[in-house]
């Protein structure tokens, strides 16, 4: 029961690993649409010379 | 080649639902740990990334013996993707190991044997991508990739084995622990439960981002070709 009345205040952490795990996540699925984007758009402007 | 298939949509929604499940256990029925306090609660996450990144490095490694075998190129696609998004996935592994022990080791970093090999584990595998880009010839750059990715593979289990032989302050918390440990903790049946399908979700969600990586490097490889052709018709 004591134990429970000392637990160490570590929210701000927490908060910070999972803000941290969302944003380069986020990034790194955002940079794979762009580079499929790009990819598509030149695919098809090849495509048209061709 | 640039229509989604269904099942790639499918384990989209499907990876999506089951990380945000994971999220619900984490943070609603995983009860909070008594020493550590909230903070521990990034640790479902940082195991859970860092076996991503350590499955994807040995998807490499496995590719690079495919691409050896067979030297189709759909391996070295493979091969490069898997790496690219374990890079990722290990990296936020590091990092949210280095938050987890700020409060608990009140240090961001120390050169413990586990924080050194993944260290070193990310930085061979960064190096990976250097030595492709400064390969121009496509097939000795997917030999070179696949012999690096199989050697480079050799590091991982000793990351992995590393809190298990030798003397250092990170906790294993699935088997016994060093007596140095700091920061270990019991599991119990919520927790056990968080943390196992937390595991689930990020291996699906792997296998969806390898899938996009994937196709993504399908379509750059054939755009590479069409724009070979563009040119020497031009000249």
């Amino acid at each position: 029961m004591l134990s429970g009345l000392f637990v160490p205040n570590t929210f701000d952490y927490m908060i910070a690993g999972y803000v941290v795990l969302s944003v380069v996540l986020t990034i790194y699925i955002a940079s794979i649409a762009r580079r499929w984007k790009k990819a598509v758009a030149e695919y098809h402007l090849y495509q048209e010379e061709k | 080649m640039l229509e989604k298939p269904r099942l790639l949509t499918f384990l989209d929604i499907l990876s999506g639902l089951m990380i945000l499940i994971a999220a619900g256990l984490v943070f609603f029925y995983a009860p909070v740990e008594q020493l550590m306090g909230q903070v521990q609660k990034v640790f479902y996450f940082h195991v859970a990334t860092a076996w991503v990144g350590m499955l994807g490095f040995m998807v490499a490694g496995v590719a690079g013996v495919q691409y050896l075998r067979t030297e189709q190129e759909k391996w070295d696609i493979a091969g490069l993707g898997a790496v690219e998004i374990s890079l990722v996935f290990f990296m936020v592994a590091i990092i949210l190991g280095s938050i987890w022990a700020r409060p608990i080791w009140n240090t961001w970093w120390t050169w413990d044997p586990r924080l050194t090999t993944a260290a070193i584990v990310e930085l061979i595998y960064a190096a990976y991508l250097l030595l492709r880009s400064g390969l121009d010839d496509p097939g000795k750059r997917a030999r070179f990739s696949a012999i690096y990715a199989i050697f480079g593979f050799f590091s991982v289990p000793l990351t992995f084995i590393s809190i298990r032989l030798l003397r250092t302050i990170h906790p294993v918390v699935i088997g016994s622990a060093e007596a140095a440990s700091q920061g270990g903790f019991n599991m119990d049946a919520p927790m056990r439960t968080a943390f196992f399908f937390s595991l689930a979700a990020f291996s699906v969600f792997f296998a969806d981002l390898l899938w996009h990586r994937i196709r993504l490097g399908k379509l750059q490889s054939k755009v590479n070709l069409l724009r070979i052709e563009s040119y020497e018709k031009e000249s």
